[in-house]
């Protein structure tokens, strides 16, 4: 479903921020792009949601092009990253319903939608709170709601559970796993080892724009010998500046 | 188109349901200017008599008729009057014209003649008014009220204020009352306008009032719509872009340029009725100038006729779509928040500058003023008040703001990111800072 073929991007003659990344994710998996700060973890998922054009490469999403179909992948995709903020004076209620328009949600749709979703994640009692007024939990709650407001197939989360309490988190990943379920193709970016290694199928490991291995936690682990994950990440992490 | 509208409807939901925003963007400039013009002619009268109560004025040997003219005019209120009488001026030195004067007051001298001899003012004019009843010379007879001031502009302009308001109606009070002869005889006068016909009401002051608007109210207008126009775009294109919520919506099946134009009509409505709401205050505000003071930036009796205030909103509309398009640009130009609002400040600045420009200026508008976006609005709006106007001017102007606003609109739809809170050439929500 997501497709990413040798993509760079550079920002204007600067150093490559995204350097000949490729992967594929398939329906119903969940794959993990796992690295530290600065990796482009942030920037990869631009290009992948139509926001930022790639220096080169092709990314194509459900065999749509993201460079000559944009507005139609958009459709598409549900996208959240914590860069984006949510309007802090509207009510979680106004901001589904505005965005139940944008997306062409049948009207008689719209009710009972909203009132699952705010079920699902406990927000219906905070309906009509304006968003200033409601805990950093809270809001990324909404914003995953907003987000996949129009059930879309392929799902891009930028580090979803940063900033969240164990809880939260714990709904958070829960969530991903149920969409996986349902056979959504999720992609996701995290620093976080446990969440990587509990929710992804697959996890590109990230460093200075280039994927330096891929594959499962546990099947990474078992290639460079480590205990564990985690572990595993770091051989890899210093391997490749060693090399560098 | 759907989309246009879902933008617009969302656009001002948020507007009605932020009452603060409102009172800021509709009222708040508007009442705030008002009061300014209302405390203008207050300032003015301090400045020229050192006293904000209300102008002071001496009258020497008043003549009964002019002391119960005084009681009975509802406008001498706006004066406070020293009556001296014959006695008391005979014990004046020389130095007290130039005391009163000096001060910022008025001195009005009454005095009449017959034959060269001193004679009391009103039975002079009961005289005279019975001369000409019966075809009788009158050539004898001077009865006159001098009227003094320092002799500085400031000084003159509240002696003619002094002469309009209770000298010109003193006139006619003498006549009805003191002239019983004369009308008796058939006499009157020919040039008296009918005071209980409210269209020549209108038509008497409204020659004044529209000229001494078309100095303030077209670049007031403008300004505040401006202000208007920069607020809201601030609000809902660069202030939305920075929290990165613009990029949410962009993000849903819309297309550039059903958001933009959502965004744009949001703001170029707002902008306009918080002009037409600025107008209807100004007009009520002509039309409460009881006092009427020459210093009145709005004198009483504004009145536009139907297809002037067509005109007029007609530009109004225009100058918005242009002004809305400018500050739409600005946005699309600048990333960060900062460079934005101190961009789109700057047209705010010259908009300033033209007001003070315009109040005092008494020359027509150039042709080639006509073909400059926004500043056109002006002159055009200029000309209406002061009845200039042609329509081949305004739809010159029509036809130049929107063209501007329709290569600024291009522009926008054609830049990659203005709508993003991240930019093409680098940089994730720093707008502008130098990516390491």
């Amino acid at each position: 479903m997501i497709s990413v073929n040798h993509v760079s991007k550079r920002y204007n003659k600067r150093d490559m921020v995204v350097n000949d990344v490729s992967f594929q994710v398939e329906k119903g998996t969940i794959f993990g792009l796992l690295g530290p700060n600065g990796a482009g973890k942030t920037t990869l998922m631009q290009m992948i949601s139509t926001l930022l054009l790639p220096t080169s490469g092709i990314i194509s999403i459900c065999g749509l092009d993201t460079q000559a179909s944009a507005q139609e992948i958009r459709k598409k995709i549900g996208f959240l990253t914590t860069e984006i903020k949510l309007d802090p004076l509207s009510t979680p209620n106004q901001l589904y319903s505005f965005f139940s328009e944008l997306y062409d949600i049948p009207k008689e749709e719209i009710e009972s939608r909203k009132q699952a979703s705010f079920a699902r994640f406990g927000i219906t009692p905070f309906a009509d709170k304006r968003i200033v007024e409601l805990s950093t939990g809270m809001k990324q709650k909404i914003s995953i709601v907003i987000s996949l407001i129009h059930n879309p197939e392929v799902i891009i989360f930028d580090e979803p559970t940063n900033g969240l309490d164990i809880l939260t988190s714990r709904q958070v990943m829960d969530y991903l796993l149920e969409l996986r379920q349902k056979g959504c193709c999720v992609l996701l970016s995290t620093h976080i080892f446990s969440v990587a290694e509990q929710l992804c199928d697959e996890i590109a490991i990230l460093v200075d724009g280039r994927i330096v291995d891929q594959g499962s936690a546990s099947a990474l682990t078992e290639k460079t010998g480590s205990k564990n994950f985690e572990e595993a990440f770091f051989k890899l992490y210093s391997e490749y500046h060693r090399e560098g | 188109m759907r989309h246009t509208i879902t933008i617009l409807k969302w656009e001002m939901s948020k507007i009605i349901n932020n009452w603060q925003k409102t009172l800021k963007v509709f009222l708040l400039p508007a009442l705030l200017l008002l009061a300014a013009i209302n405390v203008f002619p207050m300032l003015m009268n301090y400045l020229s008599t050192g006293s904000l109560q209300s102008r002071p004025v001496t009258v020497v040997d008043a003549p009964d008729s002019f002391v119960d003219y005084v009681d009975s005019n509802a406008k001498s209120s706006f004066y406070s009057f020293t009556w001296i009488s014959e006695e008391e001026a005979e014990d004046l030195d020389e130095t007290f014209a130039k005391e009163v004067t000096d001060k910022g007051g008025i001195l009005v001298i009454f005095y009449a003649t017959d034959k060269n001899t001193l004679v009391d003012f009103d039975s002079c004019v009961e005289k005279y008014y019975s001369r000409l009843a019966n075809g009788e010379s009158t050539r004898r007879l001077h009865m006159i009220a001098e009227i003094y001031h320092k002799g500085d502009y400031n000084s003159y302009l509240q002696a003619e204020q002094f002469n309009a308001d209770l000298g010109e109606g003193y006139s006619s009070y003498l006549l009805e009352h003191l002239g019983q002869a004369y009308l008796d005889a058939g006499g009157g006068d020919r040039w008296d306008v009918d005071a209980f016909n409210p269209f020549s009401f209108v038509t008497d002051h409204r020659a004044v009032a529209n000229l001494g608007a078309a100095g303030t109210i077209p670049s007031m207008m403008i300004l505040l719509m401006y202000y208007c126009i920069y607020s809201l775009t601030a609000e809902t294109l660069a202030s939305q872009r920075q929290s990165g919520f613009l990029t949410k919506v962009y993000l849903s099946p819309i297309s550039k340029k059903a958001l933009l134009t959502g965004k744009a009509l949001m703001v170029i409505f707002v902008g306009v009725i918080s002009a037409v709401v600025t107008f209807f205050l100004l007009f009520i505000s002509s039309w409460l100038n009881r006092s009427n003071s020459a210093y009145s930036l709005l004198p009483f009796g504004l009145f536009l006729t139907p297809s002037q205030l067509l005109a007029f909103f007609i530009l109004l509309v225009v100058a918005a779509i242009m002004m809305a398009m400018l500050c739409f640009g600005i946005t699309f130009m600048v990333r960060r928040m900062q460079d934005v609002i101190m961009n789109l400040q700057v047209p705010l600045v010259l908009l300033i500058f033209e007001f003070f420009g315009n109040m005092f200026r008494p020359s027509d508008a150039l042709f080639a003023e006509y073909l400059i976006p926004v500043h056109n609005s002006i002159m055009a709006i200029r000309d209406i008040f002061k009845g200039t106007y042609s329509w081949w001017t305004i739809l010159l102007v029509v036809f130049v703001n929107l063209v501007f606003a329709g290569e600024l609109f291009i522009i926008c739809l054609k830049s990659k990111d203005g709508m993003l809170h991240i930019a093409e050439e680098g940089g994730a929500n720093d707008f502008g800072k130098s990516r390491k």
